[in-house]
């Protein structure tokens, strides 16, 4: 498939909205997952304001505690805290050069396999509601183009997470789509970690199942996900649908 | 569902509280029993006119009645964990600012510890002995291990997600080291739970 066709097919699903199973946390693992296929990062992660003065990871490219920790390396400083604060994005910058500015963070992007960060705003109007998070491995140079691409996706699905807001869209609006998104995150986290336990396969698999079981069922994965974790929905049905291989026989808990 | 007063904003009478939120069970309806059925925040910042009265006519007129001109709903809860809602009250028009509304959220954080245990089993017992960190409020719930430590330690024990986290909690509390730190040894499957140590 060509780059072009990859493009616009990247655009034109970040934008449909109108499916039954539309869900915001697969909008924005979406998101990642485009950002990584058309630009020359490696990894990526949307983080998101929780409404209390921290930015939160939505959705990431990886799931490796490694890639994941360097989101939560960023509270207070770092490249998305900087591009939330500014509106700006933060061409990509090779890690070297903060060192200083990150402490903790440099030695970690480094050791998890990445020379260059960048962080591209996500935002609706004027109001920026959290950042995209690029991991380039090297030798890949970062480029500036990556930065109006990724900002371009990035729009669109902030567009589609609130449903295409218009003028009337109220700041309240705003931040219940917000918070229902961290809930919704946490809800297939939970889901993810019963599914995991009760089929003895790892986290990434279980994660795998349940996405694939909203979608043959044509339901979204964050109504999935509650019904898991409040055993509304029988966890064997989920993992049906899973491909793993079984790492021990699970029987009855306790 | 808990209710809360907050002197500030609000009205500041617990009867207000209560009345309303017994509007909502008689109705079946209202920005509370919404913002938990939907898992967001609901916010009424004007009961008087516009789109909010109506959104909640009924409920908008028995507001007016107590003295509650605007309603904020918060769900208490953590994933799909549904504890409540934290309704808010003020005795006129008018949006929440960004730093109440952070403020209410953060609030919201801590009731629904509190609810949570006010309806615990065995988790408590260990919160007696200990010197970990209880501080919810700290981003704890921004670790995703803590989440599927949660999924995992209810599926070992046989319990609801509430009290798997509960337990989580105290052990975490009682050994201490952080929650997020526990949440990894469980979910990187150093430690298991519900070996019938738990008591």
């Amino acid at each position: 498939m060509g780059r072009d066709q990859k493009l616009s097919d990247a655009f034109v699903g970040l934008a449909d909205t109108l499916g039954e199973n539309f869900d915001v946390v697969d909008l924005f693992e979406r998101l990642a997952a485009h950002c990584v296929a058309l630009s020359g990062a490696s990894a990526a992660g949307v983080m998101m304001s929780d409404g209390r003065g921290r930015l939160r990871v939505v959705a990431a490219s990886q799931e490796r505690a490694a890639f994941l920790d360097l989101f939560q390396l960023q509270i207070g400083k770092g490249p998305c805290v900087e591009c939330y604060g500014t509106g700006e994005p933060v061409i990509a910058v090779p890690v070297a050069t903060r060192e200083e500015q990150w402490p903790e963070l440099v030695p970690a992007v480094r050791e998890a396999g990445f020379g260059a960060i960048a962080a591209v705003p996500l935002r609706l109007h004027e109001n920026v509601i959290g950042a995209v998070n690029l991991f380039y491995a090297p030798p890949q140079p970062s480029t500036d183009e990556d930065v109006y691409l990724v900002q371009a996706l990035a729009d669109v699905a902030a567009m589609a997470m609130l449903r295409w807001p218009s003028p009337q869209t109220r700041p309240e609006d705003i931040i219940a789509r917000l918070q229902a998104t961290i809930t919704n995150k946490v809800a297939i986290e939970q889901a993810k970690g019963a599914l995991a336990q009760f089929g003895g396969i790892e986290i990434a698999e279980a994660g795998e199942a349940l996405r694939a079981y909203a979608q043959a069922r044509r339901t979204r994965i964050t109504d999935v996900a509650r019904a898991v974790v409040r055993r509304t929905l029988p966890l064997e049905e989920v993992l049906e649908y899973s491909t793993a291989t079984p790492r021990r026989v699970v029987g009855e808990s306790g | 569902m808990a209710q809360a007063a907050a002197r500030r904003l609000l009205c500041s009478s617990d009867e207000v509280a209560r009345q309303l939120a017994e509007v909502q069970y008689t109705l079946g309806d209202g920005p509370g029993l919404h913002a938990f059925s939907i898992g967001a925040p609901v916010f009424a910042a004007d009961l008087t006119k516009g789109e909010d009265a109506r959104r909640w006519p009924v409920f908008a007129l028995r507001a007016l009645e107590t003295g509650a001109e605007a309603v904020f709903a918060f769900p208490l809860g953590i994933g799909a964990i549904a504890a409540g809602t934290l309704d808010l009250y003020r005795d006129s028009p008018g949006t929440l600012s960004e730093t109440e509304t952070a403020a209410a959220l953060l609030i919201a954080d801590a009731a629904t510890l509190g609810v949570l245990r006010l309806y615990a089993g065995r988790g408590e017992t260990e919160y007696i002995e200990g010197n970990g960190d209880m501080d919810w409020l700290g981003g704890e719930s921004d670790h995703d291990e803590v989440h599927q430590a949660t999924g995992m330690v209810m599926i070992q024990c046989d319990v609801g997600a509430e009290e798997a986290l509960l337990m989580l909690r105290a052990r975490a509390f009682a050994n201490g080291i952080s929650l997020p730190a526990l949440a990894r040894d469980v979910v990187e499957r150093r430690i298991l739970f519900g070996g019938g140590d738990e008591g």
